[in-house]
């Protein structure tokens, strides 16, 4: 395969070409103005054709690329078996079987390493060859053992804890995460290739441990950080008090959030109840004739959330809510009774919203948010406060959770770290919505400066390599701390995934490579050589 | 002489002394060996010890002369007695004797007295053996006792001079059940306390050094009861009626030395019996043709015994107010036992049951729980003889021809019959047309009765026959084309008719015009007050013109009786025809007066109306505030989850661990123990056990951890949030509406 490296977009280049094209036309020109009728004029169009073809290919600098001299080596980890490791052998045919102490002593053009688990003077001894190598590696993990684990390092108490994976089973398991003895989530696999997800509303304010148990058996364990969930002021806007809101005022004053609670009485008389100090709200929450209203504006210029209750006919309320505040609600009417039975004992408008990519519905109500400068959301929901009245108030306080986690604004300060991380494996530490963005991070012991991200000047990121294991404390105003894990299997399978990354990035220019190829080009002195021939041979012919 | 006579006596009194002797060792060796097993009973125990006495005195033959044992024991060891020592007891001795007497008493015999005791070793032997057996159980029990309590409790504590504080070496606790339960009385060292309710419970606490000291259980409200002190021992017992928390305190010199873990005292109830009847039907029909005997069963169970299941029925008869009741109970067998299935044969015939009654029977149960037994009850069966030959109404509404116009037929019916009868004359004979014609003028009576009572007409004769006071109104009543003769016949001869049998008729008129001075006073002054009802006359049923419409109604169907009676169905036809006329008026009347009463409101313009009253006099600011201070369980117990992870604390944190499980602790306790309060022992101990600063084993975190995270309530309530720049952003929804338009 002969390919060319020249760049048709350099500009020099193009000159080059175009000084090539008028040297043929001047070549030609020059032929038949001088030697029409010279009785070698074929043989000189040859020469001179000769001469500028050369003169092109050297422009062009072509080269061979072949597979066939390159040089494949397979390093193996010890705890590969040896039927594994046979059947790559028989699959690479022409590999040589490199030990691991062999690398510095016998260069290869590209590098098959199976397995993950080395030692760290294997990758010390492959960095420092003069010949980086190509790489390969094919992570070999063994039956019933975890890979590609990862879970958030810290979240806000509320917040679903998701621990994503994939595991090679060799029977029908069960995966179960959980806590002191309590099952959180578990998942049903069958076997062979399995990617499973599992999760679980954060419990805890702190440190908390879980261990992911397959059929019982222990087989890995999570930390993460439960930072404290953030209490919320709600306002709430109304015309007239009802027994709903003022319920749900009270509930929100008994889980620690504060409340403004403002309806009118009658003509120029406004109650106002104040729940726990509430001073600027972070949620409104009113009906959609409020839509229009200044303060409900005021919070979604803001950046806060506005959510609307009670509805009485969804079509023309959603229209004013669209008009007032630049949002797409649709619904659509799915029954003709007067409510739509949700679950026991609660009850919905008979609409359903009109699906659409920039709008969010929650799972299990409908109950629909749309993210303009601020977040709208929309209930359809009847009155819940019969729930609370017949004595179910988890029901009540599981509906309305998820319809505020659907409703809350983003959150200040997020901080946030895919865990595990490693010991000698950089970490990234993620920031947003900081005010103002710090410049440094404590991390235990270390300070790590952050980069503000360009295209979002609200987050910042911030990557530093673990050195010690265990608790680190961020000194931040949360108090949150990062467990680096010592040891674990999957440790290995980071890190060298991290070595396969770091070295491709010292290719970064020219793209990733696929494979080592040997490339074959003309060296500088033979094309020195035949351009010297064929001039000589223009130069010489005339003479003969 | 003297010396051998001496002798023998010597000897006789020794055999005899060690015979008494070893019937001693022998009654202390046998005393000391049921002492072993006996130890309770020093009563039985010394019986059992005479009782080895009295063996030995019929071994030894102790309290017996002995001389004849000696005399052949000196015989034995003394060659010199030539075996004629008997010689002594005889009185009368002939010359050899004597002789030989004489010889013998010569010599000096001796006799080695230590021969006497030979064997006695043996007895020795057994009460050694029988000591060391005594001494050898008793130190193995002894043994078993120190086990529970320390061994330095047994041994005597050295006193020093001085303040010695007390210290705590151990405590152990005997819970003895109540006896009708028959469960073994359990020691332990454990002060976890389970144990039936009505148990006793003694607890001992054993203290190095036990002076000065008081020892005191305190429960978790802090109340405290004191421990007697008995021998270096504290003990205190009573019996257990209900569950709580408690933990020891000691106290020297009025300041608390220790104090143990919280350990739980758990009442555990005895459940009332358990009856599972085999039958689910509860109600159910008898009939005539079914067995006299119903066999019932049921499976009755409890944790102890039952003591007696039984059988309670009652039967019913009668019906409406006349309702008797009767109940039997019956005894079932077995009584006290486990679980049993009990079948039953209840004898219907015994119980008097016939056709109509009802029985109603319940499975119950008493247990031998005591002082007060449990009691249980199953459903209440219902068995409901069917009595067949009374007809319910049921029965008539489905059956094809209705029986009921018999004998009570409406106008229209008469009208229908009367045109019936006259299509048909020419077909029937004169005889049955005759009766068939009076028959329907009975019908016609009949109805005439009934619309009378709606007048309030109590007898026949003034049935809407009492026309004297009324003026004829010619046009509406039809009695009046017929001519006067027959009105006046009519009354004058019904009147006449049934005047004879009802001779009230005179007396109902001549009230009307007697004067009240001529009543009974009482009854004069009460009419004033009163309201006669069944005076036609008077009656408020209905409004003046519907009694005057059905009044005349009556008078028509008196004509149409009249001439149905004559056999002139053709003459009767317009009179009916003129009272059915007259009824529905009536009726008609009626229904329109009902629906006058209705009133409906004019619509309330809610939007008009609201927020438009005075307001005057109100204040226009509501202003109020309000602040949930205390924190909810499930935050307090997520905050306490974080702070169990760590190991070390700075000393701030482990301020607020401590606050915060003393607080998750207290709430617990308070919530009782149907919210999962007080019966949640270990979550309970173990936050007291953080309250007070002590580390927790693994088993106690674990389970602390898992009883939190249940009180925590976890949640989903809030999803990542991430804030970007606002004109990134917005930018992005832009093209992300629009691209969502274009699809």
């Amino acid at each position: 395969m002969i390919d060319t490296d020249f760049n048709w977009t350099e500009p020099l280049n193009i000159l080059l070409l175009v000084a090539a094209v008028a040297l043929l036309a001047l070549q030609c020109w020059l032929l038949f103005a001088r030697h029409r009728n010279a009785g070698r004029f074929g043989t000189r169009l040859v020469f001179n054709g000769l001469l500028w073809v050369s003169l092109l290919t050297w422009l062009f600098d072509p080269y061979f690329q072949s597979n066939a001299g390159s040089k494949t080596g397979l390093l193996i980890a010890g705890n590969v078996p040896s039927g594994v490791a046979g059947r790559l052998r028989d699959s690479l045919a022409g590999a040589e079987l490199l030990r691991a102490d062999e690398i510095a002593g016998r260069p290869v053009d590209t590098l098959v390493i199976v397995g993950q688990e080395f030692d760290e003077k294997v990758f010390a001894s492959i960095r420092q060859l003069k010949n980086m190598p190509v790489l390969h590696w094919k992570p070999w993990f063994a039956a019933d053992a975890l890979r590609n684990l990862q879970w958030k390092g810290v979240l806000r108490k509320g917040e679903m804890q998701r621990i994503e994976g994939g595991i090679r089973l060799s029977e029908k398991k069960t995966l179960q995460v959980r806590y002191a003895g309590r099952t959180l989530d578990s998942v049903m696999l069958n076997a062979g290739e399995n990617r499973f997800r599992l999760a679980f509303p954060t419990f805890s304010e702190g440190r908390t441990t879980a261990t992911i148990d397959l059929d019982g058996r222990t087989i890995d364990t999570l930390r993460f950080f439960g930072q404290p969930g953030q209490k919320l002021t709600v306002s709430f806007l109304l015309d007239n008090p009802d027994f709903e809101t003022r319920n749900l005022a009270t509930w929100l004053g008994k889980q620690g959030h504060s409340v403004l609670y403002a309806s009118s009485l009658s003509k120029n008389i406004r109650s106002k109840l104040n729940i726990n100090r509430a001073a600027e709200p972070d949620l409104v929450v009113t009906s959609a004739s409020n839509a229009a209203d200044a303060a409900v504006k005021k919070a979604v210029n803001a950046g806060k959330s506005v959510l609307f209750l009670q509805l009485d006919d969804p079509v023309t309320d959603l229209r004013a809510i669209n008009n007032a505040l630049g949002t797409r609600f649709q619904s659509v009417k799915i029954s003709n009774e007067e409510s739509v039975t949700v679950s026991n004992s609660l009850t919905a408008l008979p609409f359903r919203f009109e699906a659409s990519s920039f709008q969010l519905q929650a799972p299990h109500y409908p109950v629909v948010t749309e993210k303009t400068t601020g977040k709208i959301a929309v209930s359809l929901l009847n009155e819940t406060f019969p729930m609370q009245l017949s004595g179910d108030s988890i029901a009540y306080g599981k509906v309305w959770n998820e319809i505020l986690a659907y409703a809350r604004p983003a959150q200040a300060p997020v901080i946030e770290w895919d865990a595990p991380v490693y010991q000698n494996v950089p970490v990234t530490v993620h920031l947003n919505n900081f005010q103002p963005v710090p410049r440094f991070l404590t991390v235990g012991e270390d300070t790590v400066s952050t980069i503000v991200s360009a295209l979002n000047d609200r987050s910042a990121a911030a990557t530093f390599l673990p050195e010690n294991n265990g608790w680190l404390g961020l000194h931040d105003s949360l108090q949150t701390e990062l467990y680096v894990q010592d040891y674990s299997p999957l440790r290995h399978a980071s890190r060298m995934q991290h070595f396969i990354l770091s070295t491709q990035e010292l290719d970064a220019t020219t793209g990733l490579k696929d494979d080592a190829v040997s490339t074959r080009r003309l060296p500088g002195w033979a094309w020195f050589t035949w351009l010297m021939l064929c001039l000589a041979a223009l130069w010489i012919e005339p003479k003969l | 002489m003297a010396d051998v006579r001496k002798l023998v006596k010597s000897v006789n009194t020794h055999l005899q002394w060690i015979a008494i002797l070893k019937c001693f060792l022998l009654g202390l060796a046998t005393h000391l060996l049921a002492d072993i097993f006996l130890k309770d009973s020093p009563w039985l125990s010394s019986a059992v010890g005479s009782i080895g006495w009295l063996i030995g005195i019929w071994i030894t033959r102790a309290f017996r002369d002995k001389q004849k044992a000696a005399i052949a024991l000196i015989h034995s060891y003394n060659e010199d007695a030539e075996y004629s020592l008997d010689l002594f007891d005889r009185n009368d001795l002939n010359i050899a004797e004597q002789m030989q007497l004489e010889r013998i008493e010569a010599r000096i015999i001796t006799f080695p007295s230590r021969i006497l005791y030979r064997g006695i070793w043996k007895y020795f032997g057994a009460v050694v053996l029988a000591a060391f057996i005594y001494h050898g159980v008793l130190d193995m029990r002894e043994r078993k006792v120190a086990q529970e309590k320390p061994v330095s409790a047994l041994k005597p504590v050295k006193r020093i001079s001085g303040q010695v504080i007390p210290k705590f070496e151990s405590s152990a606790v005997k819970i003895v059940p109540p006896g009708y339960t028959g469960l073994p009385e359990k020691k332990s060292d454990d002060l976890n306390i389970s144990a039936i309710v009505g148990s006793v419970v003694e607890w001992s606490v054993w203290f190095e050094n036990p002076e000065h000291l008081s020892v005191r259980i305190a429960n978790s409200r802090g109340e405290e009861v004191n421990l007697k002190e008995q021998h270096g021992v504290f003990k205190y017992a009573d019996r257990v009626s209900g569950s709580g928390l408690y933990s020891i305190k000691g106290y020297f010199r009025d300041s608390l030395i220790y104090q143990s873990d919280f350990y739980k005292l758990e009442a555990l109830p005895d459940l009332a019996p358990r009856i599972e009847p085999g039958s689910k039907e509860l109600y159910r029909y008898h009939f005539l043709k079914d067995p006299q005997n119903i066999t019932v069963s049921a499976k009755i169970s409890d944790d102890f015994r039952v003591k007696q299941a039984f059988i309670v029925a009652t039967v019913a008869r009668g019906s409406g107010e006349n309702v008797k009741f009767r109940e039997i109970r019956m005894p079932l067998s077995p009584a006290d036992f486990k679980e049993a299935d009990i079948r039953k044969t209840i004898d219907l015939k015994a119980l008097n049951f016939t056709p109509g009654d009802e029985l109603y029977y319940y499975w119950a149960a008493i247990d031998n729980r005591q002082p007060e037994a449990n009691f249980s009850k199953s459903d209440t069966y219902f068995v409901v003889y069917k009595d067949t030959a009374k007809v319910e109404e049921v029965e008539l509404a489905t059956m094809a021809v209705n029986i009921m116009p018999e004998y009570f037929r409406s106008q229209r019916q008469i009208i229908i019959d009367t045109e019936k009868l006259i299509a048909r004359r020419k077909k029937l004979s004169a005889k049955e047309f005759k009766a068939t014609s009076n028959e329907i003028g009975f019908d016609q009576k009949i109805l005439r009765l009934r619309y009378g009572q709606y007048l309030g007409e109590e007898f026949e004769t003034t049935i809407g026959g009492d026309t004297h006071g009324a003026a004829p109104d010619g046009d509406g009543n039809p009695a009046g084309d017929n001519g006067n003769i027959i009105d006046a016949f009519t009354h004058h001869s019904d009147g006449q008719g049934e005047g004879a049998r009802e001779p009230a008729h005179a007396d109902v008129h001549a009230h009307e015009h007697e004067p009240a001075g001529e009543k009974d006073p009482l009854a004069a002054l009460m009419e004033q007050y009163t309201h006669a009802h069944d005076d036609a006359e008077t009656n408020t049923f209905y409004e003046q013109s519907t009694r005057s419409l059905l009044k005349m109604a009556l008078e028509q169907m008196w004509q149409s009786e009249l001439h149905l009676r004559t056999y002139e169905p053709e003459k009767a036809l317009p009179f009916e025809h003129k009272a059915l006329e007259y009824l529905k008026t009536a009726q008609q009347k009626a229904r329109t007066y009902v629906k006058k009463s209705g009133y409906d409101p004019p619509p309330i313009k809610e939007k008009e109306k609201r927020l438009t009253g005075e307001l005057k006099d109100l204040a226009t600011k509501w202003d109020f505030e309000k602040d949930f201070n205390q924190k909810q369980t499930a935050a307090l117990a997520a905050a306490l989850l974080g702070y169990l992870e760590k190991n070390e604390l700075p000393k701030g944190e482990q301020a607020k661990r401590v606050a915060l499980s003393a607080e998750i602790a207290q709430r617990l306790t308070e919530s009782g123990p149907f919210n999962g309060g007080l019966q949640n022992w270990n979550m309970l101990a173990a936050l007291q056990k953080l309250a007070a600063g002590r580390a927790l084993s693994n088993a106690e975190m674990t389970g602390l951890k898992r009883d939190l995270y249940q009180q925590s309530n976890a949640a989903w309530q809030s999803r990542p949030s991430w804030s970007g720049e606002k004109k990134l952003e917005a930018a992005f929804r832009k093209a992300l509406r629009n691209a969502s338009l274009r699809f």
